[in-house]
């Protein structure tokens, strides 16, 4: 689980440095994105990967062997719906620089 | 009392943007009231802070470990000072017209000091990544406003640049957590020199992830492309609160980097400093115009501040601090008389040509004060911290190299800010420029001349200050106990 989970991380991570680095803003949203599933995924496995475990305390003992980090759960919840906002108005400004320019190249040249 | 600067903007905020189906003038007096009590309350933090114990306020009573931390050392009080006064000068010179084209201006200028105010205040990582990103969704507003086409070029650019830097941010914390299990400074700064060797690598990949985030902000030297372009490209009233943006990533850098791994971060931020200097300075010689020669400026000081951290004497982080409170109000003035040298001026504020200018004998002064204390001459306040900086490096071991780059590129930004004086002012063609300026306008950089003229005048008191906030930079260890010790108020008793 923890290989699936590690290799799925690196995939997105490559997969979206090699978008962003493209000259279309429609890549850039897109490799942006991928980057940001990375860092969330990422964030969620610094907890620590277990089955089974909720992060509400019930009738068991109180230790980390019965449940699992509630933090990073919080901590990526922030993440996802700040990235969101944030992609949101990229593709927002996005389509009105192309609206204006006719040109999706994030320097305004030909794309 | 800490949390009541964050309340304040936040509440102004919500309240301006209720004040909108009123006239513009409504507005704009509550926003400058705002801004105003914001100042007083800044004025009244520093106070309190001064008395010398480092004030930690825990949000909603959990142990510090867990919940969020708002601290308060000398340095936050002194950025919570600063970034007011450039509140009040902007939400003033705002009224001259810049929020009749921008929708939302006088919210998004609350927003973003709640956001500045929040990134100096706090006390865990993981809120700074979410005040930045509440000081940059309103920046991104007020760069924005108008969406004219240079703009929006420049700000594409702006929000994709700072998009990447976040998500740096977040891997960087999530491999901290993962390692530490702490995001609260203090903690992280006891729990890292507990790791083992092998963990103790990860951990600092993550600091140094940090680091590359802050490095960004603060517009270090592969990492400032994006600056010119952003802040040549937006209105000054919102240019005088980016002044205070790329100090907002050396705070950072200080902040984190005084608490957690010490010895490393320095070693890279110095000749990364030294670099950026001698860039910047290089860049100005050859600006076409004066908004990417104040830009560049801007570059150049940061450079030089965090060259004064990373010598890392008490007596080289006063003079930086020092350094730090005269070049931002500096900043600011210059981006305000770059806004006003392109209304007046036929060119521009381009320096290959000449251009009739309008009401000279009152700008041409203000512009030459700015200009002096921009190169560092006498009796600026720049020059003091220049000097001071310089004599800090003397009992250190790179004091040749420090001299060398910090007085070459003081002489070559000399050499630039004459060359631009010149070009505006002097070489003059024919022609009566249309002007939509008065002389009303300069109200607010004759108030930032004057509050430059100040820290000159108390020198001694500001120098006496610096040095207390840096004797308190200077000794982590009783920071990171005032905030692990912070006592939880006690719970009243919830029936089941």
């Amino acid at each position: 689980m923890h290989l699936i989970a590690a290799i799925t991380i690196a995939l997105l991570t490559a997969a979206g440095i090699f978008l962003c680095l493209k000259r279309r803003t429609f890549d850039l949203v897109l490799g942006l994105t991928m980057l940001s599933y990375a860092a969330n995924v990422l964030i969620f496995v610094m907890g620590r990967l277990l089955v089974n475990r909720a992060p509400i305390i019930d009738s068991r003992p109180l230790s980390l062997l019965n449940y699992t980090d509630p933090l990073p759960q919080a901590l990526v919840l922030t993440a996802i719906v700040i990235s969101f906002a944030m992609t949101a108005l990229l593709v927002a400004m996005a389509l009105k620089a192309y609206a204006q320019r006719g040109s999706d190249a994030i320097d305004g040249g030909d794309a | 009392m800490i949390a009541w600067a964050l309340i304040l903007p936040l509440g102004a905020g919500a309240l301006l943007l209720l004040l909108e189906r009123y006239s513009h003038s409504v507005q704009r007096v509550a926003s400058a009231l705002a801004c105003i009590a914001g100042l007083m309350l800044a004025l009244e933090i520093l106070a309190l802070a001064d008395r010398g114990n480092v004030q930690v306020s825990l949000i909603g009573n959990w142990p510090a470990h867990v919940g969020i931390v708002l601290m308060l050392d000398r340095l936050s009080a002194l950025m919570l000072v600063l970034t007011a006064i450039l509140g009040v000068v902007s939400s003033i010179y705002a009224a001259r017209g810049a929020d009749r084209e921008a929708p939302h201006f006088h919210a998004l200028l609350q927003f973003q000091l709640l956001g500045l105010n929040g990134a100096f205040l706090t006390g865990d990582l993981f809120n700074l990544f979410v005040w930045f990103e509440v000081l940059l969704i309103a920046s991104y507003g007020l760069l924005l406003h108008g969406a004219t086409a240079e703009r929006l070029q420049a700000g594409l650019k702006y929000v994709i640049f700072n998009l990447l830097a976040s998500v740096l941010f977040l891997m960087g914390l999530g491999l901290l957590y993962g390692v530490v299990g702490s995001l609260n400074m203090a903690d992280v700064a006891v729990k890292v020199t507990e790791l083992l060797p092998q963990q103790q690598a990860l951990a600092l990949a993550a600091a140094l992830l940090l680091m590359l985030v802050f490095a960004i902000k603060a517009a270090l030297l592969p990492l400032f492309f994006w600056l010119p372009g952003t802040y040549g490209a937006a209105a000054a009233a919102s240019a005088v609160l980016f002044a205070i943006m790329t100090k907002v990533g050396a705070y950072a850098i200080v902040r984190v980097f005084s608490l957690v791994f010490p010895d490393i971060a320095w070693v890279w931020v110095f000749p990364v400093g030294l670099l950026t200097l001698t860039l910047a300075a290089i860049g100005a010689m050859v600006a076409p115009s004066f908004a990417r020669l104040a830009a560049l400026w801007t570059i150049a000081s940061a450079g030089t501040l965090l060259v004064g951290f990373a010598l890392g004497t008490e007596d080289s982080t006063a003079a930086a601090i020092n350094y730090l409170i005269a070049s931002t109000l500096l900043g600011a003035l210059l981006f305000l008389l770059l806004d006003a040298v392109r209304r007046v001026r036929i060119g521009g504020d381009l320096l290959d040509r000449g251009g009739a200018m309008a009401l000279a004998k009152f700008l041409a002064p203000l512009l030459f004060i700015a200009m002096v204390a921009a190169a560092a001459l006498p009796p600026s306040p720049t020059f003091l911290a220049k000097a001071l900086l310089l004599s800090a490096a003397i009992d250190t071991a790179q004091t040749k190299l420090v001299w060398g780059v910090v007085l070459i590129s003081s002489f070559l930004l000399l050499l630039a800010l004459a060359h631009a004086y010149s070009q505006i002012v002097w070489r003059r063609n024919a022609g009566e420029p249309a002007t939509d300026f008065s002389p009303v306008d300069l109200v607010m950089p004759l108030l930032l001349v004057v509050a430059l003229a100040m820290l000159s005048i108390h020198a001694d008191g500001v120098q006496r200050f610096t040095q207390r906030v840096a004797a308190q930079l200077h000794d982590p260890a009783s920071t990171i106990e005032a905030v692990r010790s912070a006592p939880i108020k006690p719970r009243p008793e919830i029936a089941p």
